[in-house]
């Protein structure tokens, strides 16, 4: 709490306070609510808004409020979408149209971990091992569908479908490698 | 019994066809209003009993003769059949009767005919016994579905034959070749639906579709066909009159067709056309414009408009060159350098892009005047002069042995260096730095006068090729049967650089793959600008329509432009519906 603005050893200090990990999606649930829009700053009025928004005015009723959030959005297809997209843009920076893909990787793994785990883990190891480029945001909205609906054998996939090309070259690849 | 009487009529056995007709008769008559009593006493038995012989006649001789033979024995069974009809049996029964007949001879069988090793189909057409198709085509005519089985057998025969012949292809390697080899196909296949089918609309189609499928399987074929109507263009319409002429290229335009990917021979024919107005290839300008509006005929005028450009430039270019010849001579300024200019506009010729290099001050000089001249009455023009092309004449003195040497514009660069240096060798390094002539086409252009036939500069090292350190003097001995010596130019196997003609062994010439990007973008948003919202599928279907007059694009190319019109705010996605697509104004 320094003068107008919580930054990255703020934010590791309020984690702790409430009992949460840094990387929890705990902490994007709340920038999400404080309406944020820079990675790691949480200004004064943004924090203040992110309060009043999850009913809180202690940690112990932030953390609570902030699972009881987690537990909403799991529960609610269309919230959770909207959190998610939230993610994206808030993770991009000033300015810039795409998130690089170390970060994309990073940030699916918070939110879509433990959730949305058929293919989040072979998804990721493709990105790292293949991707230079950014990940735009029609391809991290189509994720989304994707981890929703997709099988684990990938048998209802069809590549002539709307998916981003991204998508179908993570599909082509498994299905080689199950060769 | 009378089935007995038919079966003895069946085996040959002349019968008394009167009396036949008088009992089933009697049988017609006595069901009074109906055939009831014919059909049961007689007819039922009789379809029944036809049905078995037929089946048994028609495997026993199909395992022991050639498929024409049995085509024939088929046709007269038929004709036996409806004879008897007419004789004894009432009209009613006819087509019960005709039926059977055509399933147990014709339907039963038609593939294994067909297939038929040594007499079916396939031997039929490696033969040319086109009237044994036709008798076949006629007789499945009479159960339709049938005709659809001896469609695809020749269908599949064109392809298998295309298909060799794009394989034989690899190791001929002669694009000529292989065009007349395909050539000769359409013509053979040609007179095969036309006569064996009696030219069906639906056997030609099978055809076609034959055909587009072996061409469009090599992806060198659009290349292949360039160089074959270059080959025309430069010498095989020699002596050919206006109609001959004229039919040889619509030949060449029939393959065109058959293309996929017309932009790619498009790009080449571009390339190949350029080398033969600049060069004077061509035998004929007619015979050119001939090609040039034959495509356009099929295409549009989108598709040749910039081939047409390139002709106006040559002819605009000669007007020129006479405009300027005559303000030189009035002005008294005939001395210098003499020059003959092609001024091409750049958007129609294939680009060259190798910077100008540094040509010797008389031909500077000259070339100054000319811009000069052209600037006056073109002022908002730039020129750019392109000394990758062209040609020059050099006079040379070896020993007092004087020649004209005919050059590139980069020899004559490096010749004129030459002059007056005596025994003084230059080095390859001192070559270059002099000239600015590109390190690739330095060496080539330097090695083809170097060559056993046309050495007029001795090269220090031995063997084919020019080492770094090399260095060259002027052959003095230098000797040529001609006055005027035209100097080759060495192939460019090794220099792996080919301006904007071929990518590799075929594929797609990078120029047309941007091409492509751009017409495809544009595409997509003109119809989306135009549906405002469409499905995936549909967005898909419509773009591929559109551009299939120029090259058929990939699905996966499509939605590459589709992801990036995306993040361009062109386009989005509908919320509600993740396959489809809106316009963003």
């Amino acid at each position: 709490e320094a003068p107008d603005m919580i930054t990255e050893d703020g934010i590791v200090t309020l984690c702790e306070e409430i009992g949460i990990d840094t990387q929890d999606i705990g902490v994007l649930i709340l920038a999400w609510k404080a309406e944020c829009d820079a990675v790691c700053v949480f200004t004064r009025e943004q924090f203040g808004r992110g309060l009043t928004a999850l009913a809180a005015s202690t940690p112990r009723d932030l953390a609570a409020a902030l699972d009881g959030v987690k537990a909403q959005l799991f529960g609610d297809d269309r919230e959770f979408r909207e959190f998610y997209m939230f993610a994206y843009q808030y993770s991009c920076e000033e300015g810039q149209k795409s998130l690089p893909v170390e970060y994309a990787v990073a940030l699916w793994q918070i939110v879509l971990g433990g959730r949305y785990d058929v293919h989040l883990e072979r998804w990721c190891a493709f990105l790292e091992a293949t991707q230079k480029n950014s990940i735009p945001r029609d391809t991290w909205a189509l994720t989304l569908d994707f981890m929703r609906s997709v099988a684990p054998d990938l048998s209802n996939f069809d590549d002539n479908d709307a998916w981003p090309v991204l998508i179908d070259d993570f599909v082509a690849n498994c299905q080689q490698e199950a060769q | 019994m009378l089935m007995a009487e038919v079966g003895r009529e069946r085996d040959g056995e002349l019968i008394d066809r009167g009396v036949m007709k008088n009992v089933l008769q009697m049988l017609l008559e006595i069901g009074i209003d109906s055939d009831a009593v014919y059909e049961r006493d007689f007819e039922k038995m009789f379809l029944e009993g036809t049905k078995e012989f037929y089946r048994r006649e028609s495997q026993e001789y199909l395992s022991r003769n050639s498929a024409p033979d049995y085509v024939r024995k088929a046709e007269k069974r038929l004709n036996e059949e409806k004879s008897r009809v007419t004789h004894y049996l009432s009209p009613a029964t006819e087509p019960k009767l005709m039926s059977i007949v055509e399933t147990e001879l014709i339907a039963a069988h038609a593939q294994s005919l067909v297939d038929m090793d040594k007499s079916g189909v396939v031997t039929m057409l490696e033969n040319g016994k086109v009237e044994e198709l036709r008798n076949m085509f006629d007789l499945f005519c009479l159960v339709p579905s049938t005709v659809d089985i001896l469609r695809s057998a020749v269908c599949e025969h064109v392809k298998r034959t295309g298909r060799q012949l794009v394989q034989d292809q690899e190791r001929v390697k002669d694009p000529v070749v292989f065009v007349k080899g395909v050539l000769e196909m359409r013509d053979k296949y040609d007179a095969v639906v036309e006569d064996a089918f009696r030219g069906e609309k639906k056997a030609g189609k099978k055809v076609k579709e034959a055909f587009e499928h072996f061409i469009n399987a090599d992806s060198r074929s659009a290349n292949y066909l360039a160089v074959y109507v270059d080959e025309l263009m430069r010498s095989g319409l020699k002596g050919c009159g206006e109609q001959e002429a004229d039919e040889r290229l619509d030949k060449a335009v029939t393959i065109f067709r058959y293309l996929q990917d017309k932009d790619v021979f498009e790009s080449f024919y571009k390339a190949s056309l350029a080398k033969r107005l600049l060069g004077g290839k061509s035998i004929s300008d007619e015979c050119e414009k001939v090609m040039v509006a034959k495509l356009k005929a099929e295409c549009g005028y989108q598709f040749t408009s910039k081939l047409e450009g390139m002709f106006n430039d040559m002819r605009i270019s000669k007007d020129t060159m006479k405009g300027y010849k005559e303000v030189a001579r009035s002005s008294g300024d005939g001395e210098g350098v003499e020059i003959d200019v092609d001024v091409l506009t750049t958007g129609y010729w294939p680009s060259q892009g190798a910077p100008q290099c540094q040509l010797p001050e008389a031909v500077k000089a000259a070339i100054e005047k000319f811009d000069q001249f052209y600037l006056k009455t073109h002022s908002g023009r730039k020129l750019a002069w392109q000394t990758s092309l062209g040609n020059a004449e050099v006079k040379a003195c070896f020993e007092g042995r004087r020649h004209e040497l005919i050059v590139s514009t980069y020899q004559m660069c490096i010749l004129t260096l030459f002059h007056g240096r005596g025994e003084v060798p230059l080095t390859l390094s001192e070559i270059k730095e002099s000239t600015g002539i590109p390190d690739g086409e330095l060496r080539r252009h330097l090695i083809s006068l170097c060559t056993p036939k046309h050495r007029i500069l001795k090269k220090a090292s031995k063997g084919k090729t020019i080492s770094d350190s090399d260095s060259f003097l002027v052959n003095s001995s230098f000797t040529s049967k001609l006055k005027r010596v035209k100097v080759p130019l060495v192939s460019m196997k090794e220099t792996a650089k080919g301006s904007d003609a071929a990518a590799g062994a075929g594929g797609v010439p990078k120029a047309v793959e941007e091409d492509r990007r751009h017409l495809l973008e544009a595409s997509i948003v003109r119809i989306m600008k135009a549906r405002k919202t469409l499905k995936h599928n549909d967005l898909i279907a419509e773009v591929s329509r559109q551009l299939s007059g120029r090259f058929v694009p990939d699905p996966q190319s499509v939605k590459k432009r589709i992801e990036s019109l995306i993040e361009r705010e062109y386009l989005e996605r509908s919320e509600e519906d993740r396959k489809t697509y809106s316009y963003l104004a």
